[in-house]
């Protein structure tokens, strides 16, 4: 990579990272840290998020040792070729189901709201031809894109967040920690709580672009910090209106969030329409960090250049899998499999390789 | 390991490259063209054959009164030169002068150089020995002055031709600042730029373009701010340019875009001095072309194509208002149908139910669904727009007040549209009108077409798509590599001051970064941020109150 093609700033970084991570799942993480915590759902938001951040730290850290490099590259060095292509298959394929995962979220959102009875070829398929459209684009028109819109949705849910701030009971989140509430036994739940977590490979595929490689551990720290106090207010503010019981019960508690807002939007009826239009933005950055990174971890991984044909060639598979996830059940059962395999790399092979690249550190790695 | 490919080369051009090595520099000169010899009659033959053919090519023989007379003959086009330059500066002098028996006047062998010096009192004379400059020039409104015995020709500037005066620009009307536009001359439009940039650091690098048309072009930039990156790569693409004619400066402008085939400009037009100006003192860099009063300015962002030179000349915060309205009406231009469309089609529970049965009641009784109405409608405003741009002036009011009034009027009273539809139409169109560059007005007129299909099929999911494919298409383009949606992304906190928001001027300490002008700071501040200017203004210096900067 020659450093004519840094071109990523470390702010695009830290946004890539929130980018990657706000999406589909803070829509559904309120009711699940409830259901595992109650009234102290936020803190288990909290605590969940400062695991991520130490995790974040190891990824970063990693990613800064070697600033020429994706992780597909080097983790066959550190592991050897057998353990480093199956980590990178979990890599890729932790990757690539984040995207009919997403494409289902929406497919939900457009047909509850904006869009009834419109059918699934439609809202899915032209979601998605954009989405390929959009990952097939060089890095740093990834990163502009992903910048403008991360920003103006998390603007947007911030404003519903304050605005339904008069429906806010302090009480609803006492009492804390209360041993009738906590349900550590929901495993289920807890672990598809990470699903929302899982956007530390960002920064270990696109530190070759970063045009100062020494400032990723700050990026990284500083989007790991964002994510943690966004999704940490979200939720208190969330059980904070409804209670931990009406939480648990609701499917989508963050559009529930906005119709639960009084003040209409100016012009138009309904403030949680406005949620989700522009939300929509935020679950395509989500889907197009996915997709690029899918294609750019297949082509390190083959040492093709042409990223665009695996976007292309994987485009109708994630498709066919996001038909396949009919249900909120069942695309949450599907979630609950993604966060499965971002924990294990995240918490398993993060570790591991940092460990060996210190390791090996004193010989060529 | 990343692979590198080397492209092979094909072997045309490799041959082309052989033979040009082994060519000798006798070889190279004589492939610039034919040369001058030194026999007058030879050399007015080769001209007639040329270029005489023609009745305002005039050949004007005299002799030059040395000690031994000097068959002369001065080549023109009438019409292009000065006629009183030529009579007073070249044929008077040459044939008045004093000295003929001057020691310079017998050395015959350095007789041009000898007339040039001593003789000739205009203002600008060279010498050429090869004929394309000579015919070139000739072309251009210049005299050729061609001696006995002389293999080289004495080129005089006598350009002068008809002009139009300085006038204010129609396409960039504003109600304050200069009523100062370009006109059809280039060496008057430089003229102007100078007039008001008194530095000597302004430089004006001309080249000529066009095979056939040899149209002079002026590469203006200011040398101490304007990015020596910058100003190559403007050059080497105007070089570039292989044309058979420049007619206007939208030649060049297609030539040497970085985006040919998008649908936005990536090169601001204007035909207002003080923008050219403007720009200059920001690092950016002009080109001017002869027979067009429309300048080419670059590089460009987006949002910078929606600044109006007025922007600067009223105070901070009317300039926020308006700049704010102008982008509000943008907004509008683009999106107002298809957004109708979509609320009325597919989520007509988002209008406020009072306005929805008010739009509902209006629309009783129309005949064609609301997109057949919008498209036929956003089409006849179309129509109307061109046939009044069109149409003498008069008329084309008339063809605004009959297209406009009467028929929106009639087909409302008629039951064919809703009046809800006209006011949406009308408001569209009216902020379609607010974009100071008439080029990304017409972006928008394209792009409102598709959306309003969008909004029709997809509703507001499908605006949303649409909105973000063409940030996505937005996001790749760059004009001379500045990204086109910058200062907002790539975000560049210290251009921001000047975009939604129009700072006042004197905490605008330092130039756009986006052009990285070698002189970073505007002259006359010693602020270093804009926010120790901005808590320091001049009223406070001035009365000695304030912090020293």
């Amino acid at each position: 990579m020659s450093g004519n093609e840094r071109f990523l700033s470390s702010r695009q970084i830290t946004l890539l990272i929130l980018g990657f991570a706000i999406g589909g799942g803070i829509l559904t993480l309120p009711s699940l840290a409830a259901e595992v915590l109650g009234a102290s759902g936020w803190l288990l938001v909290l605590a969940l998020g400062l695991l991520y951040m130490g995790s974040a730290w190891i990824a970063a850290r990693l990613a800064a040792k070697f600033p020429e490099e994706t992780i597909i590259e080097y983790s066959p060095r550190l592991l050897g070729k057998g353990f480093g292509l199956l980590f990178n298959l979990v890599f890729i394929v932790h990757l690539f189901l984040v995207i009919p995962v997403n494409i289902r979220i929406l497919q939900e959102l457009v047909n509850i709201s904006l869009l009834p009875g419109a059918p699934v070829w439609f809202v899915s398929g032209s979601y998605l031809l954009v989405l390929a459209y959009g990952a097939t684009r060089p890095v740093d028109q990834i990163a502009q894109v992903n910048e403008l819109l991360i920003e103006i949705a998390l603007l947007i849910g911030l404003f519903v967040a304050l605005t339904a701030f008069q429906h806010f009971e302090p009480l609803h989140l006492r009492p804390l920690l209360s041993r009738d509430q906590i349900n550590l036994d929901k495993i289920e739940q807890l672990i598809g709580m990470t699903f929302s977590f899982g956007s530390i490979p960002v920064v270990n595929m696109v530190v070759p672009y970063i045009r100062q490689p020494w400032q990723v551990t700050k990026a990284t720290l500083k989007a790991s910090l964002v994510i943690t106090m966004v999704y940490s207010f979200f939720t208190a503010t969330t059980i904070g209106v409804f209670g931990y019981k009406e939480t648990i019960e609701l499917s989508w508690v963050a559009l529930e969030l906005a119709k639960s807002v009084n003040a209409q939007a100016v012009i138009l009826e309904r403030l949680d329409l406005v949620l989700i239009v522009s939300w929509i933005s935020a679950l395509f950055t989500t889907g197009l960090i996915a997709c690029y990174l899918v294609g750019a971890a297949l082509g390190r991984l083959f040492r093709v250049r042409k990223e665009a044909a695996f976007i292309w060639g994987l485009a109708p598979v994630a498709y066919y899998l996001s038909t396949k996830l009919k249900n909120y059940f069942v695309w949450s059962q599907a979630s609950f499999y993604v966060a499965v395999l971002s924990l294990v790399i995240t918490f398993l092979g993060y570790p591991l390789l940092y460990l060996l690249s210190l390791v090996k550190g004193k010989h060529r790695v | 390991m990343k692979r590198s490919f080397r492209r092979p080369r094909p072997v045309a051009e490799l041959r082309k490259e052989k033979e040009r090595k082994e060519r000798t520099p006798e070889q190279e000169g004589q492939e610039q063209g034919p040369v001058l010899v030194p026999d007058l009659a030879a050399n007015i033959a080769y001209l007639e054959a040329r270029i005489g053919s023609s009745n305002d090519v005039v050949f004007r023989e005299f002799v030059i009164p040395l000690s031994t007379p000097v068959r002369a003959v001065l080549v023109f086009v009438d019409g292009l030169v000065n006629g009183n330059a030529i009579n007073e500066y070249i044929l008077l002098a040459l044939t008045t002068f004093e000295g003929t028996d001057a020691a310079w006047a017998r050395d015959r062998r350095n007789l041009a150089e000898n007339i040039k010096d001593h003789v000739l009192t205009i203002n600008e004379v060279s010498i050429q020995t090869q004929w394309t400059p000579v015919i070139t020039a000739i072309l251009s409104g210049e005299s050729a002055l061609l001696l006995e015995g002389e293999d080289r020709a004495l080129i005089c500037n006598t350009r002068g031709w008809e002009r139009r005066g300085i006038e204010e620009p129609t396409t960039e009307s504003a109600v304050r600042g200069p009523r100062v536009g370009f006109n059809e001359v280039l060496r008057s439009n430089t003229a102007q730029v100078r007039r008001w940039i008194r530095d000597p650091d302004l430089r004006v690098k001309g080249i000529k373009l066009g095979v056939r048309t040899q149209t002079d072009v002026a590469l203006v930039y200011l040398e101490s701010i304007a990015n020596p990156d910058l100003v190559t790569e403007v050059e080497a693409r105007l070089r570039k340019i292989d044309i058979d004619s420049v007619v206007e400066s939208a030649y060049l402008q297609e030539y040497i875009e970085d985006r040919p085939y998008s649908l936005f400009p990536t090169v601001q037009v204007t035909e207002r001095v003080d923008r050219v100006v403007a720009a200059l003192l920001e690092g950016k860099v002009a080109v001017l072309v002869d027979n067009t009063p429309f300048a080419l300015i670059m590089p460009i962002t987006f949002w910078q194509l929606y600044y109006s030179a007025e922007d600067y000349y009223h105070r901070w915060p009317l300039s926020i208002l308006i700049r704010m309205i102008r982008f509000l009406a943008f907004f509008f231009s683009l999106y107002l149908p298809a957004i109708f469309i979509a609320l009325a089609v597919h989520n007509p529970e988002l209008i406020p139910f009072n306005l929805a049965i008010k739009i509902a009641g209006t629309r009783e009784g129309t005949p064609f669904p609301v997109f057949l109405e919008t498209l036929f409608m956003e089409i006849a405003i179309e129509i109307l727009r061109e046939a009044s741009v069109r149409l003498p002036a008069p008329f084309g009011q008339t063809i605004g007040i009959v297209g406009g009034f009467i028929l929106g009027d009639t087909a409302v009273r008629a039951g064919l549209i809703s009046p809800i539809m006209t006011i949406i139409v009308a408001l569209t169109a009216i902020s379609s009108f607010t974009a100071p560059s008439f080029g990304v007005a017409i972006t928008m007129r394209i792009l409102r077409f598709p959306l309003m299909l969008i909004g029709q099929i997809g509703g507001l999911y499908g605006l949303s798509l649409a909105t973000i494919l063409l940030l996505i298409n937005m996001a790749g383009i760059r004009s001379f590599g500045v990204p086109f949606l910058s200062p907002v992304v790539p975000l560049n906190l210290s251009d921001l001051k000047d975009f939604l928001f129009v700072a006042p001027r004197w905490t605008m300490i330092k130039r756009p970064l986006l052009n990285e002008p070698l002189d970073v700071r505007r002259e006359g501040s010693k602020a270093n941020h804009w926010w120790e200017a901005l808590f320091n203004p001049p009223s406070r210096r001035r009365k000695g109150g304030g912090q020293e900067e």
